[in-house]
């Protein structure tokens, strides 16, 4: 296989991507009764970067009897040397033909990479349906961040994960285990899985469509989210892949906590990931240390919902400090939220650029959104980072954000040219560059915003349109993320399963690596759409309070009241506490407790 | 303390560019915990000197890098550290202290690549008519650019046999890849040379208007 292998690498881009032989391989030869595949819908260099990646293939491989390798979305241009030299798509560890493995696991982390499910499969040669592939192919399985609303790939797939692989997925794989060496079929097996929290099976469950594609009933159990009860003791690997090549986050990330206290209206995370669990100081302290002398990497990262609103981060940071110095490292903050934007850490990171993210330009619309940051936050921590010494400050922003008015987008305008003023009375000069960054509002499942239209395409351009005019000022850069994909990435976030017909068509003219703007293809989304007779709008539209959602069959903990008041509640323009004031009653300590 | 260690890139690793090879060692010497010593600039880095680039997918039996370490190492166990810390296709050979001043990417003005295999007469033939010639052009790609060039005062030694083929060519200012060098033969034979069954196996400095291993050089 290496042979035929090394053949065609010289013709590629990036042949390292393809070959493993990283520092902290596990044993790929010690005894095994289960081989897993883990396949990550986009390329090496982005897939190797998933925390989540990182967990479930050093958790299978310490797993006795299951063997764990990885396999990648190849380029075209490797693609198609595999097209002409007849080589399946292999795991990067040994070099096996995926559809050699007892189980392959597709870990999607969003709706833009459904097409490259396919991609790979077709690669490997394994029909895409479940109900066309036999006993003599693996089983197929999905999880990751975006199966809050699996149904528009649910056809693909024998098994979907619901919630955090660490418990599900290795419960599925002991299961699995068992089976296999009695002898059991791969339905009869499926049919165990079921039992297991956060285990779900699409083939058990009936879809009823109304006439104009709405649900009307969907026979089958409610699958419940599978959550790890204790974050500081689940499992973290610190002797993790050391990659050869520069991958997107090339450096050690140490997850603080999941959930967040926040809840911003428009956020999937931001309940998702509930309950709030966070990791003890000592824990992190302890894993930087193991990972920093077993991966040599020379900076820490920080990850989490919101970076500024762990508990202890004061502590953490000083002790990491020490960690730092000792160890020639660096240490960066990602995710600050304005209002946890303090001196100490502005003093103790980089002075390059901040990001700052208010979502929206008026408070208004803020509270709408239940961002609770005021407009003196905004301004307290321009100054303060001005005053620091920053250079340059980065905005994001949401259009089509529900009861958004011309009001909202130019009051965006106004917090430019006030941040340049502030700029200026500490600086007195104009050199501060700022960066203003718009994203399109998709109505995502499992949010108080998930029965909200999401606006036309000829508003989203109207809008795009008007900042484009406003921010032509001096130093000041405006970028937008597309229409055309926010479009598409709001339809497969709340399809149902009609749309699998879509997404077949759509890679069988030519999608894939949707999320890359110079492969993404809206007019071959639009022809795939017509071709299955399918509106796009159907999925856009605003969903009634009492319809049948595709996703109200699995319970995420979060309850519908909950989100339903919320809703309401952002009409009116009322905010919601943190989490870290009191309990808001959401519901989600249903499934585990909240570490408050 | 000055040390230089020479290691062999096989396998998965010669598909790995000279940045992230460099990137590598680093981190190999980070997890071996060698005390290795940083440059006192703004932006610290490690003070680590390198061989030249090699091309994508050609293996080596014959990589160095210089490195310099506080007095307290113990010599002895820094093969077997670096080996214990490295992936799996990057190999130490051995390790040396030094006292002179050696750069390799400044000294070193040829390299000894080895192919082996079966080859044909007609193979044999072609090496050595290239060794008798006074001229040998050859033609390669450069940034989606057809270039031709004169390089037989590039090709410092051949010796052919029906196993091995043994080419020594410049590297450095004037410099002949052997991919290109071999890509190019390939054009021109019947039978086609494998580009990663291509192995360098010595570094040469020039002392006296001759060719010297820069092994012997390291005092």
């Amino acid at each position: 296989m290496l042979d035929k292998i090394r053949d065609i690498l010289l013709k590629v881009e990036k042949p390292a991507q393809y070959v493993g032989g990283e520092f902290n391989m596990p044993n790929m030869d010690k005894p095994c009764d289960t081989r897993f595949c883990i396949c990550f819908p986009d390329t090496y260099e982005i897939g190797m970067s998933n925390v989540g990646l990182k967990i479930l293939y050093h958790m299978l491989n310490e797993q006795e009897g299951i063997v764990c390798e990885r396999a990648y979305a190849p380029l075209y241009d490797m693609a198609q040397q595999m097209r002409n030299a007849n080589l399946p798509l292999f795991s990067v560890d040994t070099f096996k033909n995926i559809v050699d493995f007892d189980i392959v696991g597709f870990s999607i982390p969003f709706e833009l990479t459904y097409t490259n499910v396919l991609y790979m499969l077709d690669l490997a040669h394994i029909p895409f349906y479940a109900k066309d592939r036999g006993e003599d192919f693996p089983l197929i399985i999905a999880g990751g961040a975006c199966m809050i609303n699996p149904e528009p790939i649910a056809d693909f797939f024998d098994a979907i994960m619901i919630g955090e692989g660490e418990c599900n997925l290795y419960e599925f794989t002991k299961l699995y285990q068992q089976c296999k060496k009695q002898g059991k079929t791969k339905s009869q097996f499926l049919d165990l899985a079921q039992d297991i929290t956060g285990v779900y099976i699409p083939k058990n469950y009936k879809i009823e469509y109304t006439n104009d594609n709405k649900i009307k009933a969907i026979e089958g159990k409610t699958v419940k989210r599978a959550v790890v009860k204790n974050l500081d003791t689940a499992y973290y690997p610190t002797k993790i892949l050391v990659p050869n090549i520069e991958i997107v986050h090339d450096r050690v990330v140490l997850e603080l906590y999941r959930g967040c206290a926040n809840g911003c209206r428009f956020c999937q995370a931001c309940f998702y990931y509930r309950p709030i669990r966070f990791r003890s100081k000592e824990t992190l302290v302890k894993y930087a240390k193991e990972l920093i002398e077993n991966t040599g990497y020379n900076e820490i990262s920080l990850s989490s919902l919101s970076t500024g609103d762990y508990k202890d981060l004061e502590q953490l940071i000083a002790q990491l400090q020490v960690l730092v110095k000792e160890k020639n490292v660096n240490l960066a903050l990602p995710s600050l939220r304005l209002d946890t934007f303090k001196g100490e850490f502005a003093e103790n990171s980089r002075k390059g650029s901040l990001t700052f993210a208010p979502e929206a330009g008026t408070q208004r619309l803020r509270n709408v959104i239940n961002k609770n940051i005021t407009e003196q936050n905004v301004e307290d921590s321009i100054k303060m980072a001005v005053e620091q010494g920053y250079n340059g400050i980065k905005l994001y922003f949401m259009l089509g954000l529900p009861t958004e008015t011309e009001a909202d987008l130019q009051a965006i305008v106004d917090m430019v040219h006030k941040i340049k003023k502030i700029s200026y009375s500490v600086r007195h000069n104009n050199s501060l560059s700022i960066s203003v960054s718009t994203a399109i509002f998709i109505p995502k499942p499992l949010t108080p915003f998930e029965w909200e239209k999401q606006i036309s395409m000829a508003e989203m351009l109207e809008k795009q349109n008007f900042l484009i005019q406003n921010l032509r000022i001096k130093n000041v850069r405006y970028h937008w993320h597309g229409a055309e994909v926010s479009q598409i990435e709001a339809v497969f976030a709340r399809g149902n399963r009609r749309l699998s017909r879509v997404i077949e068509r759509a890679y069988n003219i030519g999608c894939g690596f949707d999320s890359w703007s110079e492969h993404f293809r809206y007019d071959k989304w639009q022809q795939a759409f017509a071709e299955c007779n399918i509106n796009i709008e159907d999925y856009t539209r605003a969903f009634d309070e009492t319809e049948i959602l595709p996703w109200d069959f699995i319970d995420h903990g979060v309850t519908k009241g909950y989100f339903l008041c919320e809703k309401h509640k952002a009409y009116e323009a009322k905010t919601t506490d943190s989490c870290l004031q009191h309990c808001n009653g959401c519901g989600v300590t249903c499934l585990g407790k909240c570490d408050l | 303390m000055k040390i230089v260690v020479k290691y062999a890139k096989k396998d998965s690793l010669c598909f790995v560019s000279h940045i992230d090879t460099m990137r590598a060692i680093m981190r190999t010497l980070v997890r071996a915990n060698l005390p290795v010593t940083y440059s006192s600039a703004v932006n610290h880095h490690m003070n680590l000197n390198c061989s030249h680039p090699l091309p994508l997918g050609v293996q080596s039996e014959a990589e160095y890098f210089v490195i310099e370490c506080e007095d307290t190492v113990n010599l002895a166990n820094v093969k077997e550290l670096l080996n214990q810390f490295s992936p799996k296709d990057l190999r130490v050979i051995w390790v040396k202290a030094i006292t002179n001043k050696v750069n390799f990417c400044a000294d070193v003005v040829a390299c000894e690549y080895t192919l082996k295999g079966n080859f044909s007469k007609n193979t044999q033939d072609y090496f050595n008519n290239i060794k008798n010639s006074a001229t040998f052009t050859i033609e390669f790609i450069k940034r989606e650019k057809i270039i031709s060039q004169e390089v037989r005062n590039l090709i410092y030694n051949i010796n052919i046999d029906a196993n091995e083929i043994e080419v020594v060519l410049a590297i450095g200012r004037d410099n002949l890849r052997p991919d290109n060098f071999f890509e190019f033969i390939n054009t021109k034979l019947e039978e086609k040379l494998q580009i990663f069954n291509i192995v360098k196996t010595r570094q040469y400095v020039m002392q006296n208007n001759a060719l010297v291993d820069v092994e012997s050089t390291l005092l």
